[in-house]
């Protein structure tokens, strides 16, 4: 019982962490920009796709198999850095200036949601509706034995790298002048560009940023899931669910979601398989009934 | 036994961050008084006036309406209680026609509100809604949509249906600022005798000195948060305190 | 990082042009006019109605497709109601497989009553949206759009997993044999079925017409506008719009219970997300009002009919970009294009 605990819990763990990588993309872009991109799940599912491919390929080539890491980070950067600035751009920055506020949010919905379905139906044609397993990357780096349970290194590896991007994450933010001045953007647009900040380039910037986080998340998971059509769409609602609980633009909170979200999704997977799909929902439900802004939301009062 | 005043209000407080901006205020208006409120940017009269429908809940201190406490109810339960406010920057809906918002006010007072079937121009409102736009010059504009008429038309837009509810008391902020100086005059008279006739209690904020000693019974001073002075128009306006503060 | 919701001052309050200007710019009444335009609209309805009411014998064996069209547009009719609040729902499917699937459950027990059947449907629907809107109706914005969506995966995987129930992945048989307690033959039912339906859209589109012209209806849209003011005028937001989720839900219920008569089968996919992209599509194209999403799934079900031929495996690659060309270029729909082209005729004329 013991065991199955500790077991669930990592578990719970490896798969928080990448789930945070996707979540606290778009926790970022919609700090900065005011848009819930819906197609951030699509970003994971390409990150996943490329990964496993650059997998076979390297695999076939011969190459020596710890070089195949850092290629799984490159390739995540390489994604997000061509679809992030090309999507925003073209697709979603003229929504920007839409008026009324409320209409320009649904206009904006509905574009990532447009941005989501081509991204969709795109992954059928390039890489087919056959799964992709990479599962030989999990087994190189060995195994660890905990509680009784084997437990591949490159899972348990996943925490600490999540951890050290969320550092990071945080240190870009408050140390350098560029993560300055995208808070600044996420507090107030307007101002931040009277006082001479690049608003535009800092959206452009941080939707890149978040789609290479969501491609990161999906090349790193990869070897442990079956890459196959569909995963994009189940990753956005789980990693909404993740920023809904940690309330929109929350970074560390964000991570205290994922952990959260995955450790009770494989906790309900050993001991109430009934619910393993729907558990993140009831938590999300929860946190919002109580309250609605997010564990670690603040409510902004608006002037009247 | 005497009637509950109006509103009541005891020993109010709130800060926001770090700066107080309201600190002790108590003020009472009778029912039937107009009682209007006078201090610089700032001074606390538009929070005040935010305790009081429930926008801002004060950290302590008590509001009472017809001696019924309200502190910590919705602005839409003490819309409920009759208690009726305009705004400042007017709160319309820009994509709307101007008679639609006095129909829709006017229905919001009524009961069958909620009934599917019944049209929002309905027979029982529509002499009310006439009535009201005409009262207010409106009713050259009451086809178009409020986004673009000019901001006076908008005040007062927000006035007639802050009316339209029928209100035991009103709030009004500025209800005159944006509308010439040579119509205010004459719509601040027809407004509060409309008020006086239906024995309407109401709180005005206003710059206007002149438009204060004509119409207030009494007026309130704010300055830095709190009351100054409270009083007639006479006594207060003469003031050398006052003018010192607020003009 | 900044929590949600900027803070949004007051419309535009630099007009400071003074009343008399504004008295002396209006233009005069324009009550006869408007009056023409709604004869014309009215008569241009009815002409439409009666197309309509020909089509199964100008195209016999297009029934099928007609009553889905009917179908998808009362359904997509409740994500266009929604859409007057300002608010989109990513997760209709989930009323329009619950009526589906509602049908499949009780049409052993009334097999020849589909009239029946079909009211189930739809009453369904409104039941899940009022237990569901007790929650979704606080919501706004992106948190309305993606609980709908998480809550209708929710159901989607409850019901693959429900195998006993629902039949898992395979769905369910639909077997109803009539509308009003006879038995009919395959084409006779086809042909009833879609009368049925047409005459539920008059009526239903009628009792809409209502509720939209009702205070209720007007609030609904000034949800959009500036919610904090219908709240200070002592009128609860989260109830109208809970009035307007219920009858959505209803409407969508109604629209799969109208569908899975039609097709004789439900599966999972009708709760999928996939099939409230379809529902979206059909609302944005369309527009609002009560036409407008009508035309919208004519324009969907043409769309792909010929995206069937052409472009089988890019479909929604497709609709995606149908999506993004409406909302930059047309974004009240087709039904509101006369508008949006007046608009920026007058807007070409006075640059």
């Amino acid at each position: 019982m013991l065991d199955q605990l500790v077991s669930a819990t990592i578990d719970g763990l490896t798969s928080g962490a990448t789930l945070f990588l996707v979540a606290v993309g778009l926790s970022l872009i919609f700090g900065v920009l005011r848009v819930l991109n819906v197609a951030h799940g699509s970003f994971y599912a390409i990150g996943a796709f490329m990964a496993a491919v650059v997998w076979s390929l390297l695999g076939a080539a011969g190459l020596p198999s710890l070089l195949i890491y850092p290629g799984l980070v490159v390739i995540a950067i390489a994604v997000g850095i061509v679809i992030g600035p090309i999507i925003e751009r073209c697709l979603l920055h003229w929504s920007f200036s839409v008026e009324p506020q409320s209409r320009r949010e649904v206009i904006q919905l509905l574009a990532t949601y447009a941005i989501f379905l081509i991204l969709e139906d795109g992954q059928k044609l390039v890489f087919g509706t056959q799964p992709y397993y990479s599962g030989g990357a999990l087994g190189l780096l060995g195994t660890t034995r905990i509680a009784g349970i084997l437990h591949t290194n490159y899972q348990l590896l996943l925490i600490p790298l999540s951890g050290i991007v969320l550092l990071l994450l945080r240190l870009f933010l408050s140390k350098t002048r560029s993560g300055r001045c995208l808070i600044a953007v996420a507090e107030d647009a307007e101002v931040s560009a009277t006082m001479g900040v690049r608003v535009t380039r800092m959206q452009t910037f941080s939707f890149t940023l978040g789609a290479v986080l969501a491609a990161l998340g999906g090349a790193l998971a990869s070897p442990a899931i079956g890459v196959t059509i569909g995963i994009g769409a189940d990753m956005v609602v789980l990693s909404f669910a993740v920023v809904a609980i940690a309330g929109l633009g929350q970074i560390e909170g964000t991570a205290v979601a994922s952990i959260l979200i995955g450790v009770a999704h494989s906790l309900t997977v050993f001991f109430l398989p009934i619910l393993d799909t729907v558990s993140p929902y009831l938590i999300m439900l929860l946190v919002l009934l109580v309250r609605p802004m997010g564990l670690f939301g603040m409510q902004r009062q608006r002037s009247i | 036994m005497k009637a509950a005043p109006a509103l009541e209000a005891e020993h109010l407080f709130l800060s926001f961050g770090g700066v107080q901006a309201v600190r002790d205020v108590s003020l009472t208006v009778a029912t039937g008084e107009v009682l209007a409120i006078i201090g610089q940017n700032g001074a606390g009269k538009s929070t005040f006036l935010n305790m009081c429908t429930g926008y801002l809940r004060p950290e302590r201190g008590a509001i009472r309406i017809a001696g019924c406490s309200i502190v910590g109810l919705k602005p839409r339960a003490i819309a409920r209680l009759g208690v009726a406010r305009a705004f400042q920057h007017p709160q319309i809906f820009p994509q709307r026609c101007v008679i639609d918002h006095l129909r829709f006010a006017s229905a919001a007072a009524r009961p069958g509100f909620w009934n599917p079937f019944r049209p929002l121009n309905s027979p029982q409102s529509a002499q009310d809604v006439l009535q009201l736009l005409a009262f207010f010059a409106l009713d050259k504009l009451a086809d178009q949509p409020v986004r673009g008429i000019p901001e006076g038309a908008r005040k007062l837009l927000d006035v007639a249906m802050a009316l339209a509810l029928e209100p035991k008391l009103i709030l009004l902020d500025e209800p005159t600022s944006g509308v010439s100086s040579a119509e205010k005059l004459g719509l601040m008279t027809r407004l509060v005798h409309a008020l006086r006739a239906r024995g309407v209690s109401a709180i005005f904020v206003e710059h206007d000195m002149d438009v204060v000693a004509r119409f207030a019974d009494r007026v309130a001073v704010w300055v830095e948060g709190a009351i100054f002075r409270v009083g007639s128009p006479e006594d207060v306006l003469s003031d050398p305190e006052v003018k010192e503060h607020v003009l | 990082m900044a929590a949600e919701g900027s803070p949004t001052e007051a419309e535009s309050h630099h007009e400071h042009s003074s009343m008399r200007n504004a008295l002396a710019e209006t233009a005069s009444p324009r009550q006869a006019p408007m009056r023409a335009t709604g004869k014309l609209r009215v008569s241009a309805l009815v002409t439409i109605l009666a197309f309509c009411a020909a089509l199964p014998f100008i195209s016999p064996p297009d029934t099928f497709e007609f009553t889905i069209v009917l179908a998808v547009g009362l359904a997509g009719l409740g994500v266009a109601l929604l859409l007057e609040a300002g608010l989109i729902s990513f997760g209709h499917a989930l009323f329009y497989g619950m009526g589906g699937y509602t049908v499949a459950a009780l049409a052993p027990v009334f097999p020849r009553f589909g009239i029946l059947l079909l009211l189930f449907g739809g009453g369904v629907g409104a039941i899940v949206a009022a237990i569901a809107g007790l929650f979704i109706v606080r919501y706004r914005g992106v948190f309305f759009a993606m609980l709908n969506l998480a809550i209708s995966m929710v159901a989607y995987s409850v019901l693959l997993k429900s195998y006993a129930i629902s039949g898992g992945s395979d769905g369910m048989v639909v077997q109803v044999q009539g509308l009003v307690g006879q038995a009919l033959g395959p084409g006779a039912f086809g042909r009833a079925l879609f009368y049925v339906c047409l005459g539920s859209v008059i009526v239903l589109g009628v009792l809409l017409q209502c509720y939209r012209r009702s205070p209720a209806g007007w609030g609904l849209g000034a949800i959009e506008d500036r919610e904090i003011r219908i709240e200070y005028l002592g009128v609860s937001a989260n109830r109208l719009l809970l009035q307007a989720y219920v009858i959505s839900g209803f409407l969508g219920g109604f629209g799969g219970a109208v569908a899975a008569s039609a097709v004789g089968h439900v599966a999972p996919d009708d709760f999928f997300w996939t099939t409230s992209t379809v529902l979206v599509v059909v609302a944005v194209l369309g527009g609002r009002g009560v036409v407008g999403p009508f035309l919208g799934a004519a324009l969907y079900e043409l769309l792909s009919i010929a995206a069937a031929r052409y472009l089988s495996n890019s479909w929604e690659i497709l609709l995606g970009a149908v999506i993004l060309l409406v909302i930059r270029f047309a974004r009240e729909g087709f039904a509101g294009l006369p508008d949006t082209w007046r608009a920026a005729s007058l807007q070409w004329r006075r640059q």
